[in-house]
């Protein structure tokens, strides 16, 4: 025995560094080492992350045996509980959800996620706006209703709501109480229809869903925006921000993405032809484009040419399926508008190409005007496309960079 | 080499070293750079100026011993030159971790008290690999630790002999995973076999503490609370007789039940909690009541009711036919080994003693 406590060093490590340990070990490592011995039995409760995933918790025992296993473990916890998540595939909704939310309103919780994959969505407590220290928020699966007294999370830098549904007003005063948001993502959120963005930290912006009417005002701070709209807005739908003001108030962006039909949908109304404004600071533009939607067209354009400091550009292609026949379009209108330098270009990708004439405008249109151009990556359509045809006509377009390669990668099967 | 050569490329060597002393009195010169690597002797140097000669070496905490401070001066050495690629320094590290577990532990120790922070990343990083995903067997034989907790795998519910409420408590807390437990039995009997031996154990240790210990941990948790209670209690006279009696009777029965004192510390440091009891408690009855309400706060009633039907029917049968519950609950516990029970009124509470004592 004597010797054994010689060299049992692990148990007399001190509480920081034990902690320490144990933020790097999944939550069943961490109850487990109770069995170890006498000194180990209660090392664990104070551990501050709670984490309770499919990888520590038996998936195949269900929702009961996981309510029960974090009752206990909540039951035993001593000390403040930094973190918790629960995110499990077999959580649904019950009661006792609740109590966990009240019994970490009193724990100064920082980080919050809670995922309710199967059943119907959960109608979350109100004591969970309570949280006066609470810095990262995940909803997945829940009814969210405010109270009536919220005054905001004024601590709070990130935020994901993903299949929620929730009222317009409660979604308004989620996002415009929070004065620290630095990161927004919303996915597939049932109720809004309109949403107001005006936080002066916000730096990340995902939105995914159908199509909601988003009024950005002067995101001076907003780094990267994300949005992908699965359903088009309808000709009737309430908007209350037009194309140039929206993109007039995200002029620092430096990374956008937009994909689905969401370029459709912000262009319900005229377009103009130049945007009064030039985002100096973005260098990756990533956007899906229907070919067939000379609207469309247009918007990409002046998207484009209101990028000076492009360095990356991905454009993935789009047509209705149904027209066997290629619709005839007036492209001079797209020529006479594509006249502008990409002095900063390098990266090129073009995906679903079919080697139409508007697709091959838009090539020769970059390839001209890139000089540091360095590779170009054209993926085509699976099918219908006369490769020969549309590689002659590559082979002509005149290159501004010299170091330009022109990548014709092999379409997937 | 002449003489003269020597004398002229000497100076451009000459580095400046810093002088170190261990807690053992042995006292080392190191480069000034390697040194500087390590927050607390950079502060000390800069603050102090001590370290610069024999006389007025920098004193290291008594964590770092010679051996592992020569290790932590590899580390330095390595890590502190900046040209070293990433790449690099990963398979350092990856090499400088593969050493014997009670060294690592030292080194770990050692790195915390210096502040050395990467290093203290490193060697917890090791640690945890070690640990997770280990049957307890495997961690124990790894880290050399002793394996005493046999006699208290059972579930061993206390003589409710004073009537004490924190008695009354844990006895609940017993009857409720002894009951969870029972329930776990019976699945276990359609499961697969790995699974018995994988997710079982973790339902068992959860329910074991619980149940075997819930006792001196129910204890431990009233008694936290009543020191928490009582530091913030300082300008507010609530219910402090009933706290100080309470108190005192605690010390009886919780001195004998556990050994870890230090541990107490942390959940001091858990104000929030301790805030809202005292909230709490204002609306109770001082002398009997409010440790149960406490507890009761974060049950809902359905709860509550079922745990007070655990707790009658408990102190019913346990006043009643005490050996025969002893025997059946024992016999319950598969792969536990049985230990004789000595049968006298203070029994169990003996047993612990001499557990603790080891």
């Amino acid at each position: 025995m004597a010797s054994c406590s010689t060299l049992d060093m692990l148990s007399n490590l001190p509480e920081n560094i034990l902690e320490n340990i144990f933020s790097r070990m999944s939550m069943r490592s961490v109850v487990r080492t109770s069995v170890l011995s006498t000194k180990w039995r209660y090392k664990w409760i104070s551990v501050p992350h709670l984490t309770f995933n499919d990888n520590c918790m038996p998936v195949s025992r269900g929702h009961d045996i996981l309510v029960k296993i974090v009752n206990h473990v909540l039951l035993l916890h001593r000390g403040p509980v930094v973190t918790f998540r629960i995110a499990s595939s077999q959580l649904q909704t019950c009661s006792d959800i609740d109590s966990w939310i009240l019994y970490l309103s009193f724990h100064s919780v920082k980080e919050f996620k809670l995922q309710i994959s199967q059943s119907k969505r959960h109608n979350l407590p109100q004591c969970l706006f309570s949280y006066g220290q609470l810095t990262h928020l995940i909803l997945n699966g829940c009814i969210i209703v405010h109270p009536v007294t919220f005054k905001g999370f004024s601590c709070l830098k990130s935020l994901l709501l993903e299949k929620v549904t929730l009222s317009n007003a409660t979604l308004e005063i989620l996002v415009s109480t929070c004065p620290q948001l630095e990161r927004l993502t919303l996915i597939d959120i049932d109720g809004p229809s309109h949403i107001e963005l005006n936080n002066p930290k916000l730096k990340f912006l995902y939105i995914f869903g159908n199509f909601i009417d988003i009024c950005l005002k002067d995101l001076s701070t907003l780094d990267s925006a994300n949005f992908c709209a699965t359903n088009a807005a309808h000709a009737d739908q309430q908007r209350t921000c037009n194309f140039t003001n929206f993109f007039g108030s995200i002029l620092s962006i430096q990374k956008l993405v937009i994909r689905g039909c969401f370029l459709q949908s912000l262009a319900i109304d005229d377009v103009p032809r130049r945007l009064p404004f030039t985002y100096d600071h973005m260098k990756s533009l990533s956007f899906t484009l229907n070919e067939e939607d000379m609207k469309e067209i247009l918007i990409a354009i002046c998207l484009l040419k209101s990028s000076p400091n492009l360095q990356e550009v991905e454009i993935l292609l789009w047509r209705s399926k149904e027209s066997a026949i290629v619709p005839v379009m007036d492209l001079q209108e797209a020529r006479d508008q594509m006249k502008c330098t990409f002095n900063k270009l390098r990266v090129v990708k073009i995906s679903k190409f079919l080697g139409r004439e508007i697709e091959l405008e838009f090539i020769k249109f970059i390839l001209a005007n890139s000089p540091v151009l360095e590779t170009m990556n054209i993926s085509p359509a699976t099918n219908g496309v006369d490769e020969v045809l549309m590689l002659k006509e590559l082979l002509r377009f005149k290159r501004a960079s010299p170091q330009a390669e022109i990548v014709y990668l092999d379409p997937k099967i | 080499m002449s003489e003269g050569e020597m004398a002229i490329i000497k100076p451009e060597v000459m580095k400046n070293f810093i002088w170190l002393q261990t807690a053992d009195g042995s006292i080392q010169e190191v480069e000034e750079e390697v040194a500087m690597f390590c927050p607390m002797i950079c502060r000390e140097i800069l603050q102090t100026g001590t370290g610069s000669s024999k006389n007025c070496a920098i004193a290291l905490p008594p964590r770092v011993n010679p051996a592992i401070l020569s290790l932590i001066l590899d580390y330095c050495r390595f890590h502190q030159v900046p040209g070293r690629s990433n790449k690099e320094r990963k398979s350092f590290d990856e090499r400088f971790i593969r050493i014997d577990t009670k060294r690592l532990c030292e080194l770990t120790s050692a790195a915390d008290s210096l502040q050395l922070k990467p290093l203290v990343d490193l060697t917890s990083r090791a640690l945890a690999r070690m640990i997770e995903g280990k049957t307890p067997e495997e961690i124990r034989e790894t880290f050399h630790l002793p394996d005493d907790l046999t006699e208290e795998e059972k579930l061993e519910p206390l003589r409710n002999t004073a009537d004490d409420p924190r008695i009354r408590l844990l006895n609940r807390l017993y009857a409720r995973k002894r009951k969870e437990l029972k329930e776990k039995e019976k699945m276990k009997s359609v499961e697969v076999e790995e699974e018995r031996v994988d997710e079982r154990s973790v339902d068992d240790l959860l329910s074991f503490i619980n149940g075997g210990d819930g006792g001196s941990k129910g204890v431990r948790a009233s008694k936290h609370k009543k020191k928490n209670r009582r530091r913030k209690d300082h300008s507010k006279d609530s219910s402090s007789n009933s706290v100080n009696k309470s108190h005192r009777e605690m010390d009886d029965v919780s001195s004998v039940c556990h050994n870890e004192d230090e541990s107490i510390n942390v959940f001091v440091t858990s104000p929030s909690k301790s805030v809202k009891l005292q909230v709490v408690d204002d609306g109770f009855s001082p002398k009997v009541e409010f440790d149960d309400g406490d507890m009761d706060d974060e049950l809902d009633p359905a709860m509550k009711e079922e745990l007070d039907r655990e707790v009658e029917d408990f102190a019913r049968r346990l006043n009643s036919d005490w050996p025969e519950r002893m025997q059946e609950i024992l016999s319950s516990g598969q792969e536990r080994r049985l230990v004789p029970i000595s049968m006298n009124g203070n029994g169990s509470l003996r047993r612990y003693t001499t557990v603790e004592r080891r």
